[in-house]
């Protein structure tokens, strides 16, 4: 079989596709939900639907890195939003703020910095930095609670989100060397799409353990 | 094959990738195992702090043991010999006018409060050590003790017992704390159960010893909460506790108090001394 038909199915369809696995769990557990595993679950799907319109786009020869900056304010309210429920309520207000910051820092970058056709390689790390941020504050939160880690339902989400942001810093930073389709470009690209793979079942794994007796604790 | 500037930079972002994802895994397995220790560590303690709290209910129930028994046999010995001796007194007393019939009346009248006397002594003594468990067992205790009950006409009890070697074989400490449970659930019948009938049958199942005690009162009709924080039922629960005993209490129905008791025969002390 071709490789390059591989790879094409491998991060066109496979991995895209997957996104469906969190969002099945999701739904099924709707009910048992709270509300930062409700905004992580619309987040996924509306993330799922920008990235389908990108597919499309792209399978029509139209440029989509405008749609990566929707995607990194997109991306950036979500996760900000579900941390504000899981972090004191005080800190709220704050993470508001930092929301409308971010949003204005990414579209001024697409206006006037990053105008071309370029990705926002400065906004998006920064994004991912400030999501690494929460995840560590998560950890070292709850790094001394008295129960098994499994049995918190959002430690799952949280590693999911660690290992895609931490690991996909560097790669944000310097995505528009990779925009032509060479062999190593194709490479990085597979391997932040298993990464993104692994963040799914993890999210998965979160939403199914909703169902169970447990619950995450707001961090006070 | 020539390398680019392009490629080079290619290797280290992917060396950069996969160094962060690995950091990124080791630290979240790490807290992971930490976070599992402090929560082994925690149970651990929780474990020696219940442990402790069990060898001072032990005890705390031997001691308790202990003094109950000294208190009866000095009872029997010392104020029952001493009565005894009065009655004998009386009786050979030789009055200078012996068809005196206050006299005769007050004689007897003292004979009898002096037997009664002799008889709750007795009594006392034998709830606060009973000597019929020491020497013949928990099945002969049960049974004198359910005698005591229905030749009062307070309660009609029927024992059904189907594990006579089991409960002859159980260490003192074991016999004991199951008597005292029976004795505190039939004190408990006849004080606020309003029942006339009660059962306890006694069997083995698997390897366990399975008590089902049962009474026709009007039962539990308070919450099981408030329930089991009444005395007698704490006693119970923590004589229970003592013996790594479990039970369960049947669900209110409307008809009677029922209580299961199981005991694991594998925990029965290997020095068993059912005669004392």
């Amino acid at each position: 079989m071709n490789p390059q038909l591989i790879y094409n199915i491998y991060t066109t369809y496979f991995v895209p596709l997957c996104a469906l696995l969190p969002i099945f769990y999701g739904i099924k557990n709707y009910k048992s939900l709270s509300p930062p595993f409700k905004i992580l679950l619309y987040f996924i799907v509306i993330g799922s639907l920008i990235n389908m319109v990108n597919l499309i786009m792209i399978s029509r020869h139209m440029h989509t890195v405008k749609l990566f900056t929707l995607y990194t304010i997109v991306e950036f309210s979500f996760i900000t939003l579900m941390f504000s429920r899981i972090f004191n309520e005080r800190l709220r207000p704050a993470l508001y703020i930092l929301i409308g910051v971010f949003s204005i820092i990414c579209i001024l970058n697409t206006v006037y910095i990053q105008n071309k056709i370029e990705l926002n390689t400065y906004t998006r790390p920064i994004g991912a930095l400030i999501i690494v941020l929460y995840c560590m504050s998560y950890i070292i939160k709850t790094g001394t609670e008295e129960r098994k880690w499994t049995e918190d339902s959002f430690n799952w989400v949280n590693a999911g989100l660690l290992i895609y942001y931490a690991s996909g810093v560097v790669m944000f930073m310097f995505n528009n060397y990779f925009l032509t389709l060479s062999t190593w470009s194709l490479m990085i690209w597979a391997i932040i799409d298993t990464i993104l793979l692994i963040e799914y079942i993890l999210f998965a794994i979160g939403f199914y353990k909703c169902k169970l007796p447990t619950t995450t604790t707001p961090l006070s | 094959m020539q390398i680019t500037n392009n490629d080079n930079t290619a290797v280290l972002i992917i060396l950069a990738m996969l160094g962060v994802f690995l950091a990124v895994g080791t630290f979240i397995i790490y807290s992971i195992r930490n976070q599992n220790k402090l929560l082994r560590q925690r149970q651990e303690f929780q474990k020696a702090q219940l442990a402790h709290q069990k060898e001072l209910l032990k005890a705390t129930i031997e001691s308790q043991e202990n003094e109950r028994k000294r208190i009866g046999q000095d009872l029997h010995d010392d104020v029952g010999t001493t009565i005894s001796g009065l009655r004998l007194l009386i009786e050979m007393f030789k009055p200078a006018h012996p068809d005196d019939d206050n006299l005769k009346e007050f004689t007897q009248t003292s004979k009898s409060i002096i037997d009664k006397i002799v008889k709750d002594v007795r009594n006392i003594s034998h709830n606060l050590s009973p000597t019929t468990l020491r020497y013949y067992g928990l099945p002969a205790a049960i049974t004198e003790h359910c005698t005591i009950i229905n030749q009062s006409g307070k309660l009609s009890i029927t024992f059904d017992n189907q594990a006579e070697a089991e409960l002859q074989a159980l260490h003192i400490t074991v016999a004991t704390a199951l008597y005292r449970v029976l004795e505190e659930l039939l004190n408990n019948t006849i004080k606020h159960s309003g029942a006339n009938r009660a059962t306890i049958g006694i069997k083995k199942l698997e390897n366990n010893i399975v008590i089902n005690y049962n009474d026709n009162g009007k039962g539990i009709t308070i919450s099981h909460d408030i329930f089991k924080k009444g005395m007698g039922m704490q006693n119970i629960e923590s004589r229970l506790l003592n013996i790594d005993a479990i039970y369960s209490i049947q669900p209110y129905n409307g008809q009677g108090f029922g209580i299961e008791i199981t005991y694991p025969l594998h925990l029965n002390p290997v020095t068993a001394a059912p005669n004392g």
